[in-house]
Formats: C-alpha cells, structure tokens, sequence
C-alpha cells in the first residue's frame, strides 16, 4: 500500500471528528481499492456523520464485498445513516444477497425489516414469499404495509390468499395498499373483495384503489359494483371506476356512464366518453353530441373520437 | 411550460461538453480517452447510468479476446472473410476491416496500460482456434481488471465522468445532435447536457426476452443494458439496421453465464450431443451454429452438452481455474450445488434468450466505417452500433473511431440552446411514474411484456405470432402509462421499460419484413425457411419519419473490398 494512503487511512481513527470526515472525503476521491477494508471498519465509527460519509463512500467503491456491512447498517438507530445504507443498496443489491436479506427479516430489528422488505421489490425474486408472509400478520402497521406492496413487485406471485386478509385491516393505511396488490393476484375471492370494497370501505382512497385494482383486473365479474361506484361521492373513485369500464365493457354501464358525461369532474366526463365509444352503442350517440360544447377541450376531443368509433361500429355491423 | 420535475421537487441540472460519451463501457471509456486524445483542450465528458468502476459486459466476467487480428496469425482481409461469411454476407466490409485494421493497436495499447494478454513462453501472443478457419482468440488471464484500468485511464486522461445519470433521449436541433437529456437516477434531478458530438455506447438490448429464470435481471447481457441506445437512436431519426437478427447464446442450464467453449475447446472439448458425439465442428458463435444446437435438442439427440470427461484430470483443473477465478465464483459454486463435475459429466447446455447486440450477431444502430450514424454530430459504438460481430475488440476499436472522429466534426460548431418545450414534455415524459408511486410497478410490467417477447419473437418465427406480437407491443403502450414508480431508482427501472418496449416493436417489425431465413436460428422463419439471395441480399433498415411512423426499408450491401464468393463458401457448422 502507498504511503499517501495509508497516511490517510491511519487518521480514520484519528481523535477529531474533522481528521476523520477530510480522511474520509480524500480516500473517496483517491478511489484506491485497499481503501475499502479499513472503511469498513469506519463504519463502526461513533460519530453518524462519519457513518453516513463512510457509506457513501463505500457506495461510490460498490465493491461487493461492502454489501453485507452496508446491509448490517440497515438497523441504524440514526436516520441518517438508514437512509444512506438503504440508497446504496437499492443499487448494490443483486439476487446474490438474497439470503443474506433474508437472514435480517429474521432479526426483531424494525427498521432493518422494514428497509430489507423495501429492498426485496428490486430482487423480486417469488423465493421471498415465505419470508415475507409472516409481516402481513406484524403488530406494526407499517410493516404490514412494506410488506403487501413488496408483495406486489414480485412477477411470478399469481395467487397469495393471505393477501386478502389485509384488504380488511383495521388501518386504512394497509387497507389502501392490500387492495393494489389483489390488482395483481388470481385468487377467487379477489374480485368479490374488491367489488365489496369498491362500494363499502369507509376510506375514499381504498376505494379508489379498489377501482384501480379492478381495472387491472379487467374481471366482467366486477361490473355491478364498477357501475355503482360511478356514482360514488369522491371524483378519484367515480373516475377510476370509469376508466375500469372502458375495459370491461357492458351494456350494463350504459346509463350511470351517460351521466358521468355531466360530472362535475372534467376528468370523469373524458374517460366516460372514451368508455361510451368503446362500448359503442347507438344510445349514447345523443348525449355525447351534447358534450361537444363542453368547456373542457379534453372532453370535446374525446367525445368527438368516442362519436367517430361508435359510427365505426355501426358502419361495420351495418356491412357485416 | 408545465414544470414537472419541480413541481414533484428535483432541480435540473445543466451541463455542457464538447464530445458527450453516452455509456462508460468499452466502447464509451476508449471514446472518452481517444476523444482527449485528439484534442486535449477539448471538454469530454462520460455520462454513465451506472458507476464506472464496474459498469457495463466487461464486469460480467471477460476471458478474453474474441476477435483479435495479430500480425503473423492472421491478416484484416482474412478476418474480413470470416465475419463475412459468419454473417451471410450481410456486412459493410469497410466497417468490419477496420476492427481488423486496428484491433491489434488497442490490443498493444491497453497492454501499455497494464491489461495482461496470454503469452507463450517465447513470448508470442497465444492465440487459440476457435473460428471455422483462423486464430482470432487471445486469453486474458486477468479480465477480471480490465474495467479498473480503464477507469483509471480515463481519470488520468482528464476525461470527466458522470455517474448515475441515466440518458433518455438525443435532443436533436437543426437536424443536428445537440445534447441530451436525462435524469439522476440518485437523486431524481433532471438533467440536461449540451454538447456538439454524442457518442452513444450504451451496449446491447439484454433486457428482451425473459431469461428460463424468470428473474428480470438474470440475463445473459448486463442487466443494465436495456436498450436504452437503440431506442434513443431511433427517436433521434437515426437509422437501425438488421435488427431481425437477434442475438441468442448457448448457455449452461439453469445457469446465468456463457457456456465458455472458447475457453475449454483449445483445451480439447467440445460441444456434443446426449450420445456424446460431436454435431458441430466449430464453436465460434453464429446464428447457423445455434439453429444446429436448435436442431439437436429438438431431435430426440438433446440434451446437448459441453463435454470435458475425456479429458485428463490437469488439463480440467486448468480449465476450472480459468472459469471459476475470473469473476466467476458463483460458477465453482453452481456446479457444486448441483453435484457436477466437469471429470464425470458433460455440462448441460441451452438455448438463450433473445436480446438484440450487433457486437454478438448483427443487430443495431447504422453507423460505417467513421462511426457515423446517419443523424450528424450522433456517433454509435460497441454492442449497439452495427458492425457485426465485434465483441470487445470492436468495442475499443469503434470506441477510438468515434473519438477520433467526433472531436474532428465540432470544431467550427457551437452550442445550441434546447427548445423548452421540447424539454417541457420530456419531463412530463420521463417523471410520469413518479406522479403516481401507486401505479403498477415495473417488475409486473417489464415481465408480462419480456413474456409476450418470449411467446411471439423467440425464434424459429411465425408470420401469425410475430403480428399477434407487434399488436401486442404497440398496444402496451399504453400499459406502460400506468406504471407507477416510488424512488429514482425505480424510475430509471420504468424508463427502461419503455426502451425495451421500442426494441420489442422494432425486432418484430423488422422479423416480419425480412421474408426469408437468414443468419440460422437469427432470423429462421417457419413461413419462408430458405435464405433468398435474389431478394434479400440486403440491409434491412428502419427508421422513425417524420410523422412518428416506423418505416422500413432495403439497403443495399456496399461494394465489397475483399472478395468472398458466397455461392462456394456457405457457412456450415454442421457435422454430418
Ligand atoms: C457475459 C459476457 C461475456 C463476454 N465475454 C467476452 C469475451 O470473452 N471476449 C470478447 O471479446 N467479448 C466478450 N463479450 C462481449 C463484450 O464484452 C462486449 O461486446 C463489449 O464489452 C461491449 O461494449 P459496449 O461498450 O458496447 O457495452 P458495455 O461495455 O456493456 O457498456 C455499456 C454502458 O452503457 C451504460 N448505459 C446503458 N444505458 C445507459 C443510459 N441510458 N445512460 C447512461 N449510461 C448507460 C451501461 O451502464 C454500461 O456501462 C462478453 C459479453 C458478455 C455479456
């Protein structure tokens, strides 16, 4: 080892705080490799600045061999230097460290579980299933929560029935966010959950959600409640429940969607004209044409397709 | 101008360079060095997604040299011929010459930069037969380095560098590259970049089909690659070429790594089928090689496997020590775990998936012999830029040319300054995501879209599936509105969604316009399985017009300037 660096690697250990964050600073900057041990012993370092400048350090190096340290900070009991590990391994982590993530969720550590679970969405792996199961049952509601989204970014999960529980936790929080990942699940029960919590649950945003998942979902099974909602009081829910009837179409939504086209949300009024051209019957051609003087010009532009794909319609049965 | 980026609170960065090197891998690091080369007073500056240090095909583990032209094994002309061959006839010979031309230059200097190639003990380079006719492999016992020297060099060089900074797309002014934009994928700022030469060298699209895992990012290519420079490419105006020959490996079942027969055959094994005996004599890779392994292991003759157990026990420690210290451990591992040893059983191979990567097969960003792509002051270089065949010997030495010849273009050129609205709806663009960290996440999205790659462009290519597929991919643009992002990181993720999904659309259009087989397994069309000289002796190219529409369109094949008989010397791999 050169004698430039190891003289900056003698003052990590230096008394005084400023010796140690230039030490610091410098071996970032030399980019040496064999700075990377003794680094990572800093990170035991009393001082959370220290900590966290370590980490960012370690961070630029992205050796592997800092990755379980750099995981081992996940418990941090200072925000900062969480915060710092968390970001560095968002990029660092790789299927490899699977095991060893899993191996914290094992730890009674609420911030290292908590920030393990956010750091599962970027392995994704259906491996991390099981591991994560047992929070969906946690007293804490935040970790319930980490643990439902984590559910939903891992592609190969199709059915996960334990999910549905959480879609009637006693916090809304957890609730908002169960119900976006049944969106992407395939077990019976999910569209009858979702239909019953579109028009019941007491919280806007869970029903908002509930539409969203729906729409997703694209289910046939779920047009009642679609059609319900459309006229729910919050104009999050009623247009996602319109943007859900584009999809599945139904002449069943044929009357609430021709009152949606006079909502009072701009919004509502443009999807709602899109799903009447998608479900392109006759019937609605008159209200549509009433919408063409809409003092939104989105609406106009989407009535007008909507009229324009309706007559398609006709001219293609008509020939057919 | 609506200002999304501060609306959701990320400043915008500005920058300015003279050369803009988009990528630091081989390609981009040996740009950036070459570019200050030139003109040490110019402003070069390397914009990389990742980090440096360790970015690109080269940290996923590099035995060796590919493609080395060394006076004394071989000549230009000769190597010429053989890619010429390789590659159906299909190349602008003056741009795969001057890989030939130049490669052993980059071989000497990155040798003075203290890259170790193999030697014998007179001091010769070593050079080992893995070609159909010539010696073109050089062993690199210490790959492992290669990207920290290069790293260094580039500091050295005074070529700035930075990371992190994803690239989305080409600002064009003036029917001129002027810059480009992007974002941090750290801290979330917008960034923007002029500058009087882009140089893409983004590397490969990995990111197409689905590898047998599942997992988005075991690929065979560098998970980060996902495209990005195709798709930038393309929305620049630039013109694509061959993108129907896709790219797809002979890898190790259940394993995320080359089967690396370059390393074992010069030792003495080979490819074989269940029964043990050979189907291929040569294990260079090529498209007509993998329709034979295609072949094979739907023959009722499959498995096929990489065969060691007729070797003496010293020559597979040697082998072992080669592939498992070279940035491969997890491959000592993998064997163990699934109880094989290469002294008692072949090792079980597979077929890919599909990925598009000029520097493996042909596919990719026009450029000729300049690096010029057809959009002015735009160069491309490396795994996405079309000189087929070009692995990492090409990468450098299209890395150098593009250098070379960028700093060169700009000289009487100044700024321009980008058009805000422009800039207005690359931001709405780009942090869409964002605005709604609810929204489906990109894992779910990318995967349903690589599954629909899978199901509908995975060679041999069916006419139906290949229109159900492009449907499919037109329509998901739409899905891709829907995804939702909760950090930069995840950002980046989605953006590269969308590149992958530019990719997916252009390799199917360009499958379904090419109505003949080509380059084997590449481009083995079930509806018209004979190679069609008469019509298809051509470049198939694409392009983004005007009005937003993918056109596509025939190129003719340049004058060769050595001379191949392709009516004599068909490739052919195929023991029979
Ligand atoms: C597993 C493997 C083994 C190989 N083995 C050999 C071998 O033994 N011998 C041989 O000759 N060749 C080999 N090759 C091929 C060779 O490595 C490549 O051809 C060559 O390295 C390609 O260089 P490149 O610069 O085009 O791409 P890369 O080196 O991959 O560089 C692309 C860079 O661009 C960055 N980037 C991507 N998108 C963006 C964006 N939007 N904004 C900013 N930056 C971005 C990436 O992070 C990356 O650093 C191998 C390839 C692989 C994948």
């Amino acid at each position: 080892m050169d004698s430039e660096l190891s003289q900056w690697i003698t003052l990590l250990r230096s008394p005084l705080l400023d010796d140690r964050l230039v030490a610091i600073k410098t071996l970032q900057h030399l980019g040496d490799e064999d700075a990377i041990a003794p680094l990572i012993d800093a990170l035991q370092d009393d001082d959370p600045t220290v900590q966290t400048l370590v980490i960012t350090t370690l961070w630029e190096f992205a050796h592997p061999s800092a990755i379980p340290p750099l995981i081992g900070c996940l418990g941090s009991p200072y925000e900062a230097v969480r915060n710092e590990a968390l970001s560095a391994l968002k990029e660092l982590v790789s299927t490899d460290d699977l095991m060893k993530l899993l191996d914290v969720l094992q730890t009674g550590n609420f911030h290292a579980q908590l920030n393990v679970l956010v750091l599962l969405r970027k392995i994704h792996d259906a491996q991390a299933l099981p591991f994560i199961l047992p929070f969906f049952e946690s007293e804490n509601a935040e970790l319930r929560e980490a643990a439902v989204i984590t559910l939903r970014y891992l592609n190969q999960v199709v059915r996960c029935e334990p999910a549905l529980a959480l879609a009637r936790d006693p916090s809304e929080v957890v609730r908002r966010a169960a119900v976006l990942t049944l969106g992407h699940l395939s077990d019976e029960g999910v569209v009858p959950l979702l239909s019953h919590l579109l028009t019941e649950d007491t919280d806007w945003q869970v029903r908002r959600n509930a539409a969203q998942a729906l729409d997703t979902l694209a289910d046939p099974a779920a047009i009642a409640a679609l059609v319900a909602a459309v006229a729910d009081p919050e104009w999050q829910v009623r247009k996602f429940a319109v943007r859900a009837l584009q999809k599945v179409t139904d002449s069943r939504a044929l009357p609430a969607l021709i009152n949606a086209l006079a909502d009072e949300s701009s919004d509502v009024r443009r999807d709602a004209a899109t799903a009447l051209g998608n479900l392109g019957q006759t019937e609605a051609l008159s209200a549509l044409q009433q919408t063409l003087n809409d003092p939104d010009i989105d609406v106009r532009i989407f009535s007008e397709r909507a009229i324009a794909q309706i007559n398609q319609t006709l001219a293609q049965t008509a020939h057919g | 101008m609506t200002n999304l980026n501060t609306d959701l609170g990320f400043p915008t960065q500005r920058l300015q360079a003279d050369v803009l090197v988009v990528g630091g891998g081989t390609a981009g690091t040996m740009a950036g060095i070459k570019a200050k080369q030139a003109n040490p007073d110019s402003d070069v500056l390397i914009l990389e997604k990742a980090n440096i240090r360790r970015s690109g095909a080269i940290a996923m583990g590099m035995d060796g040299v590919n493609t080395a032209v060394i006076p004394g094994n071989s000549t230009p002309e000769q190597y010429v011929r053989e890619i010429t061959i390789a590659n159906d006839g299909i190349v602008n010979q003056k741009a795969v010459y001057e890989t030939g031309r130049l490669g052993f230059e980059v071989i000497q200097e990155l040798e003075s930069w203290g890259v170790k190639f193999q030697k014998d003990p007179d001091g010769n380079y070593d050079l080992k037969q893995v070609h159909r006719v010539g010696k073109y492999v050089l062993p690199m016992p210490e790959g492992k380095d290669l990207k920290k020297i290069l790293t260094r060099q580039v500091k050295r060089h005074g070529v700035k560098v930075t990371n992190r900074v994803m690239a989305t797309r080409v600002i064009v002014q003036n029917g001129r590259a002027t810059g480009v934009v992007g974002f941090d994928v750290r801290s979330g700022d917008f960034v923007v970049i002029q500058a009087k030469a882009v140089i893409l060298c983004t590397g490969a699209c990995g990111r197409l089909g689905l590898p047998a895992s599942g997992y988005l990012y075991g690929t065979y290519e560098n998970p980060t690659n996902a495209g990005d420079g195709y798709a930038m490419a393309y929305h620049a105006g630039a013109e694509m070429t061959n993108i129907e020959c896709f790219q797809i490996n002979p890898l190790i079942k259940d394993y995320n790594g080359p089967a690396c027969a370059y390393v074992a055959s010069p030792f003495g094994a080979y490819t074989a089928n269940a029964e043990g005996h050979r189907f291929i004599n040569c294990d260079y890779w090529s498209g007509q090689m993998m329709l034979d392994i295609y072949k094979e292991l739907n023959s009722g003759n499959g498995p096929v496997h990489l065969k060691m157990y007729h070797l003496d026990d010293d020559t597979i420690a040697k082998i072992e020590s080669i592939l498992w210290a070279n940035e491969r451990p997890s491959r000592g591992r993998f064997h163990e775990g699934r109880g094989e040893n290469y002294r008692t059983h072949g090792v079980e191979m597979n077929i890919s998936e599909i990925g598009l990567c000029s520097g493996h097969s042909a596919s990719g960003v026009w450029v000729n012999e300049r690096a010029e792509t057809t959009v002015p002051g735009l160069y491309a270089a490396g795994d996405m830029a079309s000189v087929p065949h070009n692995y990492m010997i090409g990468a450098f030495v299209y890395g150098r040319i593009a250098g070379e010849n960028a700093v060169d273009y700009l000289q009487s050129l100044d700024h321009l300054e980008p058009d805000p609205d422009f800039l207005a709806a690359e931001q709405t663009r780009i942090y869409a995501p964002l605005t709604q960290p609810n929204g489906i996440p990109h894992t779910q999205v990318e995967y349903k879209l690589r599954r629909l790659v899978n199901d509908y462009l995975q060679p041999p290519k069916s006419p139906h599936k290949m229109e159900i597929g492009l449907e499919k991919f037109v329509a998901y643009a739409d899905t891709l509105t829907a995804m939702g992002a909760r950090d930069p990181h995840e950002l980046m993720r989605c953006n590269e969604v969308s590149f992958i999904r530019d990719c997916a659309e252009m390799a199917a259009r360009a499958s379904l316009y090419r109505k003949e087989t080509r380059w084997g397994l590449y481009h083995y069309r079930l509806d018209y399985p004979d190679r069609n000289d008469a019509e298809w002796f051509c470049h198939v190219n694409l392009k983004r017009t005007e009005s937003g529409e993918m056109e596509l369109f025939k190129r003719p094949v340049e004058p060769y300037i050595v001379d191949v008989d392709l009516k004599r010397e068909v490739y052919d791999v195929a023991v029979r």
